[in-house]
């Protein structure tokens, strides 16, 4: 569906948290981070550093291109 | 995260307000185009509710940017009015290209109730139909996060 992979899902499992947990610490809604899990939504840059200093990884690591 | 899900559900409120407006409009405009009999109170309540509307769109355009804190509900929310031009230009084409046809039953005043009506439905429903698409993708992760 969208252009950009993501591993969110698999640093999640990782870390064993939920998609809440991960919502509420980077202070977003749950449904957006579903929503970028799944494809259907890219999120901003804003968004995408949040998540990378959360799982302190580039943000290449978690985000790239088909 | 309640402030989030208060925009949510204003979000939400929103487009069934849309939806409902939008859908009375575009049915009432070909009933009464097509020499329907149309409720005297019903076309008033119509009106009523149009110029709500009315009011309630050009007031979230003025703030469409910061209206939503949340990423997901804002960039929903401005897809929507992608949804809402297409919705207008539907029947605006229809109009053009069978003009002739047309002309015999659709006053300029019921075109533009169609427009209006065509525009706020397919903006409701737009993201009525994401919220649905969306929570059912939720659900599913729920399940899975085993949350």
């Amino acid at each position: 569906m969208s252009e950009v992979n993501n591993r969110i899902a698999v640093l999640r499992a990782e870390l064993k948290i939920s998609q809440q947990e991960l919502a509420d610490a980077i202070d977003v809604s749950r449904k957006t981070i579903s929503t970028i899990e799944t494809g259907r939504f890219t999120p901003s840059v804003t968004i995408a550093l949040k998540l990378a200093g959360y799982f302190n990884v580039a943000v290449e690591e978690i985000f790239s291109l088909n | 995260m309640s402030f989030i899900s208060k925009q949510e559900r204003n979000l939400l409120i929103t487009a069934k307000t849309f939806l409902a407006v939008g859908l009375f409009n575009a049915v009432d405009a070909i009933y009464t185009s097509f020499d329907l009999p149309v409720n005297a109170f019903m076309g008033l309540l119509g009106a009523a509710l149009l110029l709500l509307a009315i009011y309630w769109t050009f007031k979230n355009l003025q703030n469409v940017t910061d209206k939503y804190s949340d990423e997901y509900l804002k960039h929903i929310y401005q897809q929507s009015y992608s949804y809402a031009a297409i919705g207008a230009a539907i029947p605006l084409f229809t109009f053009i290209l069978f003009d002739d046809w047309l002309a015999h039953y659709f006053t300029i005043k019921y075109s533009a109730k169609l427009c209006i009506g065509t525009m706020l439905s397919m903006q409701g429903g737009y993201i009525l139909w994401r919220n649905f698409i969306d929570n059912r993708s939720l659900n599913k992760d729920e399940l899975q996060d085993g949350a």
